[in-house]
């Protein structure tokens, strides 16, 4: 149970700058998820907390004591690659068996704490394997989690740890993560680019983009109200609509237009940036569009483009005017192109960035 | 019509085929031709091997084999040039020439894998230019070297010894050690050590339990072309030594051409030099390229 | 705890440099410091034989030297020896390569055999060619009379021949590899979408072919240039520069000067300046490389 604090930190390679100071408190046994796309910094984030890689600035602390002088080898933490970094000179046995060697556990307590390992991540039947570069990639990727997993670390940190299995396992894994989290009760940071990943398994999700944090919180306030218009985007499935317009005070309250519609938005008293006239962009996501619901003031019609059935959900892509959207309905739909519909795009659930920062205004 | 094109398309093919082997064969003979001369030459008694026009087909001998050891002393002086301690033989020669390449070898591969894998590993400052320095003495001609260090053995106490033979061995090789061992390294993943080093490896362990494994063949290899390098070598064992020294190469380019010396001697001898090479050759293959610049080009599948 | 994490980031800073060390005081020892004292001794008049100490006599050497006819004879030789030799392996090595581009049984042993020559002994390499090339009982002698029709004297009618020729053999296999690896470096869609587009042979070597190889050629042609500049122990072994001086390649008389004559300070000048051509050379090439 470790609490890790992260201040400041930076790193560069060269001339690129892979982390350009971050900030990052993660609670003592809290599982939290680093999001963000590849490149974005994760894995470096991830190297310089175990250690293998040295910051150029900032500091890291456990526990409120900073580990900046304590070598990799030293600071107790275990961590799952996203390459695996298997051992290829080692059989199965000996990858997993590896980290407990090195800290002089006995040979029954390292056989012991292997073979349950092995048996949890159901690769018992690996054990004896010789070359573990003839095994599948999902086998290699739980041998290699295995191996992250055997010991009792202060942090577990994990790369990327099922984003190579395929759908199914994946669905078990990540299941797996959560009820092993609860029985570790272990500080744990899971780096993914996926955000229903993130948000299937962390309490609370980092979303982390060209080396900077951009926002740090609950999955729930990620999606409704995201800080800027790369979290908006970055987040959800079928990527929220955005479209720009502008915004004018009328009295009853806020109007977003476009040459061909006009939304009122339902002002909860949080628009305090906003400058009547200026240019905006507004965010709704699909599953908030409601198709052929009752009409308000915020009805429109639309012409269908195109349908996409999923089974349990239909998307459809809309034009209104001079722009398109997309909706999610509930349900196998059939829908042709050139059908006529009616939608509601709620204006309370819509967010308006600005256009030059991006920054979401509330 | 179908048939027609198809039949000529078959012919051309066969054609190709024809025409690649001949091509084969015929380079085959020219390179292979002046070994198999010589390793023929070795299996003639001096009669055999003086013979005009040259003899294809023969009663192979193996006498001169034999006699390269036993105690043709004589002969083997006035062939070679080359006086020799009480009553030796040719295998002097060779025993020098082996302590000389094993010993340089041993120290270069431990030194050159140590800095290899630090300047793979760690990049510490200067790594580029220390590296380029490093590649450039192979440019170097080793003439121009000779010339001082010919005086500073003679003033040091260097001259006709093992030592200094081995220490002048070693550096050269070094460059070619480091070189090569790096670009081994330098395929081995960051990420199995690092992940070696949370699992709670200190850097020296990392080392010798995690990286050195994945390099074992590499390591081959770079050894195998280190052998060659030393065995081969002949300006230096020239200048540098004298009868309680001598190496192979230089016993060898002693044999003038004076009228009536013994080629199939001669030859035995030479077969029994370039054998080391015509082994390693076969176990080499893959890494000729790589090894022949320093491990720039990584080389054939 | 801060005691032992102190060891560890020392142990993290001075291991690399402990790695390094031995390798660069063996380099220092016996690199840089003869250098050093080559060419300081390059500005000496200095005979072992005759004894006594050395004069300074400034750039005297390098004077000498370079208003010689002598020496300007072996520069020429030795830029002959060079071109043909690298121009005919350059060929010789071409053909090799496209021919084992093909895929047929016993490829690989037929390239392991051409590319023994590369690993045999240059002293070997030259006494071995002195049998070869004899007059009276030499095989290429002997080869050379069936087809002219006369004995020839190869080693004293065409010495030159005999040397190229010896370089020839060792080190086209050298060549080939280069070119081998260049050819399979050209990824196979390229090579498919020429024959569908139907490009003539010329066009595909040019568009498809020569770009790929063509940092891998000048590589090849650095490296054998260089050699072949130093080339020593196989020359020396076959014909020791003769007859006369007809193959006394720089690196040659540099040993004479040196070696048989003890005149120390002026070869010690002739090596330094043999050294100034090679830094030239390899500069000229990495540039021309580079800028294609």
């Amino acid at each position: 149970m470790t609490r890790v604090e992260i201040r400041g930190l930076k790193k560069s390679f060269g001339p690129v700058q892979a982390l350009r100071g971050i900030n990052l408190e993660v609670e003592s046994g809290a599982l939290v998820a680093l999001l963000g796309p590849t490149g974005a910094g994760k894995t470096t984030l991830l190297k310089c907390i175990a250690g293998v890689e040295e910051p150029d600035a900032g500091d890291i602390l456990f526990d409120g004591q900073s580990v900046l002088g304590t070598p990799a080898w030293r600071r107790d933490v275990a961590m799952f690659f996203q390459t695996y970094a298997l051992y290829p000179h080692m059989s199965v046995y000996d990858n997993i068996a590896y980290p407990l060697r090195e800290r002089k556990w006995s040979r029954q307590e390292i056989d012991r704490s292997v073979k349950n390992v092995a048996e949890k991540l159901r690769i018992a039947h690996l054990l004896d394997r010789k070359d573990p570069s003839t095994l599948s990639g999902g086998e290699m990727q739980r041998v290699a989690l295995a191996r992250t997993l055997v010991r009792n670390p202060r942090i577990f940190l994990l790369d990327e740890p099922i984003s190579n299995l395929d759908a199914k396992l994946r669905e078990e894994m990540r299941t797996e993560f959560k009820r092993l989290h609860k029985e570790l009760k272990q500080t744990i940071i899971y780096a993914t680019p996926d955000f229903l990943e993130a948000f299937a398994i962390a309490e609370k999700v980092a979303v982390i983009k060209d080396g900077v944090i951009l926002q740090y919180d609950t999955p729930i306030n990620l999606l409704r109200r995201p800080k800027n218009r790369f979290v908006a985007t970055f987040i959800g499935s079928p990527t929220i609509n955005i479209m720009r317009g502008v915004v004018r005070r009328m009295a009853y309250g806020w109007e977003f237009s476009t040459s061909s519609l006009r939304i009122q938005l339902s002002d909860v008293g949080h628009y305090s940036k906003l400058l009547d006239g200026s240019e905006v962009e507004l965010a709704v996501r699909p599953r908030d569009i409601v198709l052929e619901g009752p009409k308000n003031r915020n009805t429109f019609k639309a012409k269908v483009v195109a349908a996409e059935r999923l089974g349990y959900e239909t998307i459809v892509t809309l034009s209104l005017g001079d722009v398109e959207l997309k909706a999610v309905t509930k349900g196998m739909r059939s829908y042709k192109y050139g059908d006529e519909v009616i939608i509601n795009i709620p204006g309370d659930r819509v967010i308006l960035f600005d256009v030059s920062s991006g920054e979401a205004m509330y | 019509m179908a048939n027609l094109r198809n039949n000529r398309r078959g012919r051309r093919k066969i054609v190709k085929t024809t025409l690649i082997y001949l091509s084969t064969i015929i380079a085959v003979i020219f390179f292979i031709f002046p070994i198999y001369w010589l390793v023929a030459t070795s299996l003639k008694t001096r009669a055999q091997a003086f013979s005009t026009p040259p003899l294809f087909v023969w009663e192979p001998t193996f006498r001169n084999f034999i006699d390269i050891f036993l105690k043709r002393q004589t002969e083997i002086e006035a062939i070679t040039g080359q006086e020799l301690e009480l009553a030796t033989g040719a295998e002097i020669f060779f025993y020098n020439s082996f302590v000389v390449t094993f010993s340089s070898i041993a120290i270069a591969t431990v030194i050159g894998v140590l800095a290899a894998y630090s300047f793979s590993r760690y990049k510490p400052a200067g790594t580029s230019t220390l590296m380029f320095f490093i590649l450039s003495t192979r440019m170097l001609p080793a003439i121009v070297v000779a010339i001082p260090i010919y005086f500073f053995y003679r003033s040091l106490g260097l001259y006709n010894t093992y030592i200094g033979l081995i220490l002048l061995y070693t550096m050269f090789n070094l460059p070619f050690a480091v070189w090569m061992m790096k670009s081994f390294f330098d395929e081995v993943p960051r990420d199995i050590e690092q992940a070696a080093l949370v699992d709670g490896s200190n850097p020296v362990k990392v080392f010798y339990k995690i990286a050195l494994p994945q390099v074992l063949v590499g390591l081959g290899a770079t050894i195998g072309f280190l052998i060659i390098n030393v065995w081969n070598e002949f300006l230096f064992a020239l200048l540098l030594t004298e009868r309680a020294t001598r190496t192979v190469p230089v016993m060898i380019a002693g044999t003038r051409g004076e009228v009536g010396i013994n080629w199939g001697l001669i030859a035995a001898i030479e077969t029994l030099y370039i054998l080391p090479a015509l082994v390693l050759i076969f176990l080499l293959q893959r890494f000729l390229l790589r090894g022949m610049t320093f491990g720039t080009v990584r080389g054939v599948k | 705890m801060t005691s032992q994490a102190t060891t560890g980031s020392r142990l993290v800073r001075i291991f690399p440099i402990l790695l390094i060390l031995p390798a660069v005081a063996l380099v220092t020892f016996l690199v840089i410091f003869p250098l050093i004292w080559a060419l300081g001794l390059s500005f000496y008049s200095y005979n072992v034989i005759r004894g006594g100490a050395p004069i300074f006599i400034g750039v005297e050497n390098y004077y000498r030297l370079l208003n010689s006819l002598d020496v300007w004879r072996r520069f020429v030789l030795t830029g002959q020896f060079v071109f043909y030799a690298v121009s005919i392996e350059f060929l010789i090595g071409f053909g090799l390569a496209h021919l084992f581009y093909n895929q047929f049984r016993g490829r690989r042993l037929a390239i392991t055999l051409v590319t023994t020559p590369l690993l045999v002994a240059p002293v070997a390499v030259g006494i071995f060619h002195r049998y070869l090339f004899d007059a009276t009982f030499g095989i290429y002698s002997y080869i050379a009379q069936l087809i002219t029709g006369q004995p020839v004297k190869i080693l004293s009618q065409y010495p030159m021949f005999a040397i190229v020729f010896m370089d020839v053999w060792q080190w086209s296999p050298f060549m080939m590899l280069f070119i081998l690896a260049g050819l399979e470096a050209i990824p196979k869609h390229m090579l498919e979408s020429s024959e569908i587009d139907r490009l003539s042979m010329l066009a595909k070597f040019r568009y498809v072919i020569w770009p790929t190889i063509r940092p891998l050629v000048a590589l090849a042609l650095l490296f054998r240039t260089m050699d072949a500049f130093r080339t020593f122990d196989t020359i020396f072994t076959l014909t020791e520069g003769g007859p006369g001086t007809a193959t006394e390649v720089l690196s040659i008389q540099i040993y004479r000067i040196a070696f048989q004559f003890f005149r120390t300070g002026e070869a010690a000048a002739l090596a330094f300046i043999f050294l100034v051509i090679i830094v030239l050379l390899t500069n000229i090439y990495l540039r021309l490389a580079r800028r294609e």
